[in-house]
């Protein structure tokens, strides 16, 4: 599957995230589409692609949603990170994996904007936005990424075949 | 971490702040405005895609919730019978109307523009819409936002050439001077993460029920007096706190809200100190 494929699937995952998903808002929440979409490719993936798809997926968001340019990618980010948490082999970390990569990020991603409101003079009371919109966020995320994550499977598995050298 | 994902971190993150910086001084807006005009036709095409799916699902939950909504106004519509009953003996009722209807008059003489919402800042931690009139329409940040039923939505707070951001009343960055209709009592109302309202700095020895219509008192300039925000939900307090707190709801469902009107005549003062 390739970049071809890739960077529309982010720009409608993208343009879906501000004017689809409201209409289908739990509770006054909504899942982070984009968030979703390149954890999902992470694991089912790998790190290589991921790499060039969060920039480009945060940079497609950032245009569309309110925050300033630049705050979705930073906020994206840390995901490549946690790729090293379970090494760099190239095989499918299971759905289980794909859920606790998703809920880890949902919180990392919410922090990051929330420093970024509170760095720009807006008011943000952590607590209550933990309790109210993080841990909510991150089931319905965790929900989301379960059919996007079987999706990303099914053309993947060229590079899940286990390797014998 | 390895030496090749710290240096790609360390290449993205900066990379955002580049991006954060350039756009704070408006360097990034011919690229904004050149994907507003790109995406906006995608936008529409997913938009009609999907609204059918939603109205469904909405039909759907909605035959429960009007089941247990007409319950509820069942017994909202006596004990509303009961309080007009109170309000004509005591006259209040009058009081009441004429003062609505000075608000009225008030913004009979004011300016609107109409917008449509396109999109929703996708953050859970903010609540804004996207409009389609920007400053080529003549938007201009600070302009308060209302419901086509005069209720007051939100406020401009970021304007672009073809469309403008508005942050919503119920987002937790706004601060409205608010007073309650009834009992002329003030405060301000600011935002909550459950998307309701609050209403701080209320007089513990005010007069404040459930019901009450909460409407901006123009103190601060930011907004012109008079503007129905919502009705009050809950009081909360002890006797021994220095302030009561209200809670508020909206009179509009703001999360359906398709269409506002801009106060196009309306400018926000700039308070000095005393």
């Amino acid at each position: 599957m390739s970049y071809y494929f890739a960077i529309p699937l982010l720009l409608i995952a993208a343009l879906s995230e501000v004017a689809v998903a409201p209409m289908f808002r739990v509770a006054g929440l909504q899942p982070n589409l984009v968030l979703v979409l390149l954890t999902a490719w992470l694991i089912a993936r790998g790190q290589n692609e991921v790499y060039w798809l969060i920039p480009v997926g945060g940079f497609l968001l950032g245009l569309v949603d309110g925050a300033p340019l630049g705050t979705a990618i930073i906020a994206m980010a840390p995901l490549a990170l946690l790729q090293d948490v379970r090494g760099s082999q190239l095989r499918e970390g299971g759905p289980a994996l794909a859920i606790i990569f998703i809920v880890i990020m949902t919180v990392v991603y919410h922090v990051i904007y929330m420093m970024m409101f509170t760095l720009r003079g807006e008011s943000a009371n952590w607590i209550q936005a933990m309790t109210r919109v993080v841990v909510p966020t991150a089931l319905i995320n965790a929900v989301t990424l379960v059919p996007v994550y079987w999706f990303l499977s099914l053309f993947s598995h060229e590079l899940r075949r286990p390797t014998y050298a | 971490m390895t030496a090749r994902t710290a240096a790609w971190f360390a290449s993205v993150v900066s990379f955002g702040f580049i991006l954060i910086a350039i756009s704070g001084v408006g360097l990034t807006r011919p690229v904004e405005t050149a994907s507003f005009k790109l995406f906006a036709p995608l936008e529409a095409v997913l938009r009609s895609v999907a609204s059918p799916i939603a109205d469904a699902v909405t039909n759907y939950s909605d035959v429960r919730a009007l089941t247990e909504e007409n319950d509820r106004l069942r017994s909202e519509t006596e004990r509303l019978n009961a309080e007009i009953a109170r309000l004509r003996e005591d006259g209040t009722q009058r009081e009441q109307l004429e003062r609505l209807l000075a608000v009225k008059n008030g913004l009979a003489d004011q300016q609107f523009a109409a917008a449509k919402i396109f999109a929703r800042d996708p953050s859970n931690l903010r609540q804004a819409v996207a409009i389609d009139k920007g400053r080529a329409d003549g938007m201009k940040k600070g302009m308060p936002v209302l419901t086509e039923g005069n209720a007051l939505v939100g406020t401009v707070t970021r304007v672009e050439d073809d469309h403008a951001w508005i942050t919503l009343v119920t987002d937790v960055d706004s601060g409205v001077s608010a007073t309650i209709l009834e009992s002329r009592a003030q405060g301000v109302v600011s935002g909550a993460y459950n998307r309701r309202m609050v209403m701080d700095f209320v007089s513990q020895d005010s007069a404040v029920r459930q019901g009450d219509t909460v409407i901006t008192s123009g103190i601060g300039g930011s907004y012109p007096a008079g503007l129905v925000i919502g009705r009050v939900t809950g009081v909360r307090g002890e006797r021994q706190d220095v302030f009561r707190s209200v809670t508020v709801e909206p009179l509009a469902s703001l999360s359906k809200l398709e269409t506002v009107l801009v106060m196009t005549s309306f400018v926000p003062k700039k308070v000095s100190q005393p």
